[in-house]
């Protein structure tokens, strides 16, 4: 019972919004950091590739792109599940607050995407490339939320309707991983976590770690912050947001 | 320095330009709610809800 109770409590909009309020410069701060040490190493220090050369530096922005472009699409769909089965307040604030960072995380991965193949592949896009076009989709999935939620009058509608548009669009989240081994593709398959271990040499692959780390904690940084706007927005008829600007 | 340099170069600097935008873009609309709540609270003495969120 207690647990609950304590639940209750850890995902109260008052608790996360203090929460919130404590850590976001930390994690702001350490994620500048990673990311200029991550980069730094990745495009002055690590050796260029004997295959691609200096072009495969696109890798520092382009793995961590994609990947939190996948891992904001999972936050959106859990979160739209807690507040559709639940009835989570938070739960829809927090798909809200995602959808935006995906959509970014996600036209990175596609610009820098198409950036790089250009050189390697001789072309900027391939219309029949699973990999390709099931991130495209990803990035209509996050445009239809944020259409859907804005377009629909009713807040708490919006919030309903927008919940099954990401509950279902959460399929295409494996389609994109697994595409390039699923289909013919002329994007590469996986090099960091694939049987047998990652296949990139050390001095290649520690500021890839440092950098995917480094943007994720950026886009912690602005989940949070983002999550924070709109506790203040939704919850602004809430006593104890008016004894926090009384303050 | 080989021509790949500047594919480098540009997919970094569209990167950052897209997250430098975009952090302004959520301070300012932390800004405009804080500041909004504000007034509504000075005028009535009351928070209304606002439902709204662009």
């Amino acid at each position: 019972m207690n647990i609950i109770k304590l639940f209750h409590q850890f995902i109260s909009p008052r608790f996360v919004y203090w929460l919130s309020n404590v850590i976001i410069p930390y994690v702001f701060v350490l994620a500048l950091i990673l990311i200029a040490f991550g980069l730094y190493r990745g495009i002055f220090i690590a050796p260029p590739d004997y295959l691609q050369g200096d072009a495969y530096r696109i890798i520092y922005i382009h793995v961590p792109a994609a990947y939190l472009s996948l891992l904001g699409y999972v936050i959106l769909a859990v979160s739209s599940f807690l507040g559709f089965v639940w009835h989570i307040k938070i739960g829809y604030y927090a798909a809200r607050s995602v959808a935006g960072i995906g959509a970014i995380f996600t036209v990175i991965a596609l610009l820098t995407g198409a950036i790089w193949g250009k050189p390697m592949w001789g072309t900027y896009w391939q219309w029949t490339d699973p990999r390709m076009m099931s991130e495209l989709f990803l990035l209509f999935l996050y445009l239809g939320y944020m259409a859907l939620i804005v377009n629909i009058r009713n807040i708490d509608q919006a919030d309903r309707v927008g919940s099954i548009l990401a509950m279902i669009g959460l399929i295409n989240v494996p389609i994109i991983h697994y595409s390039v081994e699923w289909w013919s593709s002329i994007h590469q398959g996986p090099s960091i976590m694939r049987e047998g271990g990652p296949s990139i040499a050390p001095e290649m692959l520690y500021p890839l770690l440092t950098s995917i780390l480094g943007f994720t904690l950026l886009f912690i940084f602005l989940f949070l912050y983002r999550l924070n706007t709109m506790i203040l927005l939704r919850e602004s008829g809430a006593r104890w947001l008016k004894e926090i600007i009384d303050e | 320095m080989s021509n790949y340099w500047l594919y480098v170069i540009v997919s970094y600097t569209i990167s950052a330009s897209i997250l430098i935008i975009f952090v302004w873009i959520s301070y300012s609309q932390r800004a405009r709610a804080w500041q909004e709540l504000k007034k509504l609270e000075t005028k009535t003495g009351i928070i209304p809800k606002i439902n709204k969120y662009d």
